[in-house]
């Protein structure tokens, strides 16, 4: 059974099942139009698709009902019981049909003429009181044509005029999809073959599956999201009893899974959205007198079902920009040294925490200079300054509301709207939007859209006593400056605070006066610096305060709150409290913070990575010694109270969220005395599977390591590196003692 | 007055409007409870900075994140020390919450008691308030969800 035909058997069982309760519910209101009128519909819709499928007997039934039932719905006949029973019945047969269609295929044998002369002797009893005889003769005769054509067996589809159902355009579409593109197609059939597969095993197709209301999974959606809280919230509360440990943990493992399944029963291929297109593209083309192929990848990939109606515009707009404007006519491909046949590739895969689609072609790209030009003479940009901006930013221009670089508009797309909407919708749903094109060589466009909507890791910041969720998507490093460090390196170009990371200019951005918070900042704790990367606007976010980083549910803020701008939602996280979502693109354009160029991002990537080939290593001084960590293996660095930290044997230990980390003290930092509320420095790395923490007194910088050739050898010398022109000791985190430990001084000295 | 406050003595058993009074400053107010949806007793109301006046903060409700309107600010009232209450309202564009001073009782009244804003308030009171309802102890300002919806105070 090919899934077409599944497809129309479920939505005919799914309509006539609606029909039943409708039908039952209209003898006790047999005057309710709508009732009528959805009974009509799911009628009209089986009768729309058996045409086309070719089950005639079906094709017959159903139309001598949708006629009866027509009647009723413009009120020239009344619902009595007898028709209501004689309608049950009319449902009956039909579902005895489908059910033979499911089990062998085809209608099987049998006669209808009988249920159709009722129908039709139906329409004639009641209906004379109210019906003005030619109405009745010409339904009369409209009711018996396709009885006749049954009995005939001539083709179906071959239906009155002024007779069209919805139903047929759905088909019409699908049908053609087998004329398309070969790859295209293979994929389609690869994806039904799969999904026929899993037919067979299930008794009905029916029954195997369920259609569940959007509404009811977001709520389920919703639900589960608090019971995550609940559980963060609990978790908290009974790591200090033990006996409570194993059920939380129980329950943190349910929640998991449970939340996992909701996610997934919203998930769905993207393949929903991309079999549109070999259409599409093949209309396109045809309009065009261009020649394409459409190459799709990983249409396996899922996405929410609401992020997916989200992309399937984006999407269209995409595929139409790239064949209209991306891809040449063949006489100039050519010419260009290209094959005729243009190639538009659509892709999908995961990244992480998002699932980033694809629109490549291999066409003429983007020309800057004619972006550039349109950009001026629609108003969009003053020559001024556009000339002070970098490539990156004028390809940016085309996502400008208003814009198309269209040299003639045609039917297909070049009316100023495009690429802005694209944007926008991609945005709405958190999603973002890149592009990247080579002059001549083609264009690609880059849909990043998060799996879920509504889950995001975020890292909680604090500015004046309040707390904001800060989405970890846009996070490039933290720097934690002390009250004397914020004082002497922070500075101002007149009103512009700057920073220097790594000898490069970061402009900075005060979350607090930015948010007109006027609570006083607390004295001399210093802050922190979360250097932000949001769409290529680089800045520094200067916060009171750090939080742990939570997975957050985002919940909608209200539209009361849209003119302040800085905010995409709010969530509640796990200690009950709630924070504001910062939205960091907005944040940027506030501050008039600019697009980075390429080059710009490049140096300051470099900055971090000199040279791809040395390690990386975290500087870290202890005691009165300078040591290197490296930093692959560094988890985190927390600031933690010295009250926390305890003792076994001879080892340091912190309880951290009911596990036990040693703590490597070889500078004597725990044991030295301290006053109530006092903090210190542990820096939490992974050794193998195993997590250590290192006291430290101060954390240095992050900087490149060069291995350093042990004299009168060629053998790199193992354990030291040349840092910042030092030579450094690299801590070997497989020496730190593991739990519970015999002789922890023993291995204490050796670590260098 | 007289046979209104009979009337009110005896109006437990006729059908009456049921409102829930709460105060805000010296004033007390009267909500129809068949439009509160539920009355938070001293939620943690979170600030939205740069947000408009009249919005006293989020408030965690039932999973959703509620947006109080600050009845105090509406008034031009300084804020309350301490926490509020808040009424769980709802109104045609959705939830939304009322933070108020305290709640307190629910009381019958009769649509009779009730008389249109007197002219003598100012225009912003006229348009927020829903009418004076006459106690045999003293007014009650009525008020209607719909007329305090953030939405609407934001146009």
């Amino acid at each position: 059974m090919d899934e077409l035909t599944r497809e129309f058997l479920i939505e005919s069982q799914e309509g006539l099942d609606r029909m039943e309760r409708c039908l039952t519910e209209l003898e006790e209101r047999p005057q309710d139009s709508e009732l009528l009128a959805d009974i009509f519909r799911s009628v009209h819709t089986i009768k729309g698709t058996t045409g086309f499928l070719g089950y005639t007997r079906l094709e017959s039934l159903s139309h001598a009902g949708e006629n009866l039932l027509g009647m009723l719905r413009d009120g020239r006949l009344h619902a009595n019981a007898e028709i209501i029973s004689t309608l049950l019945e009319l449902m009956d047969g039909l579902r005895a049909i489908l059910a033979s269609i499911e089990a062998e295929g085809s209608e099987g044998e049998g006669d209808d003429r009988a249920m159709i002369e009722r129908l039709i002797d139906l329409q004639r009893s009641d209906g004379e009181a109210v019906l003005p005889q030619t109405a009745q003769t010409d339904a009369a005769r409209r009711a018996s044509e396709p009885v006749d054509k049954a009995l005939g067996d001539k083709p179906p589809g071959d239906k009155a005029p002024g007779d069209k159902a919805p139903g047929d355009k759905a088909p019409v579409e699908r049908r053609s999809l087998h004329a398309v593109p070969k790859t295209a197609r293979a994929a389609g059939e690869e994806n039904a073959d799969v999904e026929n597969g899993a037919v067979k095993a299930a008794t009905s197709a029916a029954d195997s599956t369920l259609r569940v209301d959007v509404d009811l999974l977001n709520r389920m959606m919703n639900l589960v999201g608090e019971l995550v809280l609940t559980r963060n919230q609990i978790l908290q509360t009974t790591s200090a009893d033990s006996g409570f440990a194993p059920l939380s943990r129980r329950l943190d493992m349910v929640t998991a899974d449970l939340r996992e399944a909701v996610m997934k029963a919203r998930m769905q291929p993207v393949s929903h959205v991309f079999s549109k297109f070999p259409r599409m593209v093949r209309d396109l083309t045809q309009q065009l007198g261009k020649r394409v192929r459409l190459e799709m990848e990983g249409q396996e990939t899922e996405l929410d079902k609401s992020l997916l109606e989200a992309i399937k515009d984006p999407l269209t707009h995409s595929v139409r920009n790239a064949i209209d404007h991306g891809i040449e006519a063949p006489e100039l491909r050519g010419g260009a040294g290209k094959p005729a046949e243009g190639l538009l590739k659509l892709r999908a895969y995961q990244d992480g925490s998002h699932v980033v689609v694809e629109v490549v072609d291999d066409g003429g790209g983007i020309r800057v200079e004619r972006v550039l030009d349109k950009a001026i003479e629609r108003k969009l940009v003053t020559r001024e300054k556009a000339a002070q901006m970098s490539e990156r930013e004028l390809l940016q221009l085309i996502f400008l509301p208003g814009f198309s670089t269209a040299a003639a508009i045609t039917n297909v797309s070049g009316r100023g709207v495009g690429m802005d909407v694209v944007r926008n919708n991609v945005e709405k749903s958190g999603g973002k939007v890149e592009i990247e094109s080579h002059a001549g060589k083609g264009t690609t466009l880059r849909l990043r859209i998060p799996l879920t909507l509504a889950i995001i890791p975020a890292l909680i910041v604090r500015s004046r006593g309040q707390s904001f969720a800060l989405p970890q998507g846009v996070l490039h490093e933290l720097v934690h400056l002390s009250a004397d460090q914020t004082r002497e390196q922070i500075q101002w170009l007149e009103k512009s605070p700057l920073y220097r990371l790594r000898g490069r200019l970061l402009p900075l951005v005060f979350l607090g006066r930015m948010l007109n918070q006027h609570e006083a900042a607390a004295e001399g704790v210093g802050c922190y610096i979360a250097v932000l990367n949001a769409d290529g606007r680089r800045f520094g976010l200067v916060v009171d305060g750090l939080a742990d980083p939570e997975e957050i549910v985002v919940k909608p803020l209200s539209p009361v709150f849209k003119q302040i701008g800085l905010f995409s939602g709010a969530t509640v996280m796990g200690n009950g409290e709630m924070a504001l979502i910062l939205d960091p693109g907005a944040l940027a354009v506030r501050a008039s913070i600019a697009i980075s160029s390429e080059d710009e991002e490049q140096a300051a990537e470099q900055s971090v990575n000199v040279e791809k080939t040395g390690q990386e290593f975290l500087l870290v001084e202890a005691g009165a010694e300078q040591m290197a960590l490296p930093l692959a293996d560094v988890l985190r660095i927390e600031r933690i109270p010295r009250g926390r930290m305890e003792r076994v044997g001879h080892t340091a230990v912190l309880r951290f969220q009911g596990m036990v980390l040693p703590i490597e003290d070889r500078s004597g930092i725990v044991g030295q005395k301290h006053e109530e509320g006092d903090e210190m420095t542990v820096v939490v790395c992974r050794d193998g599977s195993r997590h250590v923490g290192l006291a430290v007194s101060q954390v240095l910088d992050v900087a490149e390591g060069a291995a350093l050739v042990e004299a009168g050898t060629d053998v790199v010398a193992p354990g030291i590196t040349l840092l910042k022109e030092r030579v450094t000791s690299v801590v070997d985190l497989g020496r730190i003692p593991a739990l519970p430990s015999e002789e922890p001084e023993a291995t204490l000295e050796v670590a260098v | 007055m007289n046979a209104i406050c009979e009337a009110e003595s005896k109006a437990s058993g006729e059908a009456g409007i049921e409102i829930c009074s709460v105060r805000a400053g010296a004033t007390t107010f009267g909500v129809p409870i068949t439009r509160i949806l539920e009355i938070l007793g001293a939620p943690a109301a979170k600030p939205v900075p740069l947000a408009p006046s009249f919005i006293g903060g989020l408030v965690h409700y039932r999973g959703e994140v509620l947006t109080a309107v600050s009845l105090r600010s509406l008034l031009d009232l300084p804020a309350q020390e301490g926490a509020s209450d808040v009424l769980v309202l709802e109104s045609p564009a959705g939830c939304f919450g009322l933070m108020v001073d305290a709640v307190g009782e629910v009381m019958t009244v009769q649509p009779e008691w009730i008389e249109a804003n007197p002219s003598t308030l100012d225009d912003r009171r006229k348009a927020l308030f829903a009418g004076a309802c006459k106690l045999k102890d003293g007014l009650l300002v009525m008020l209607d969800p719909e007329r305090l919806d953030p939405m609407r105070l934001l146009h």
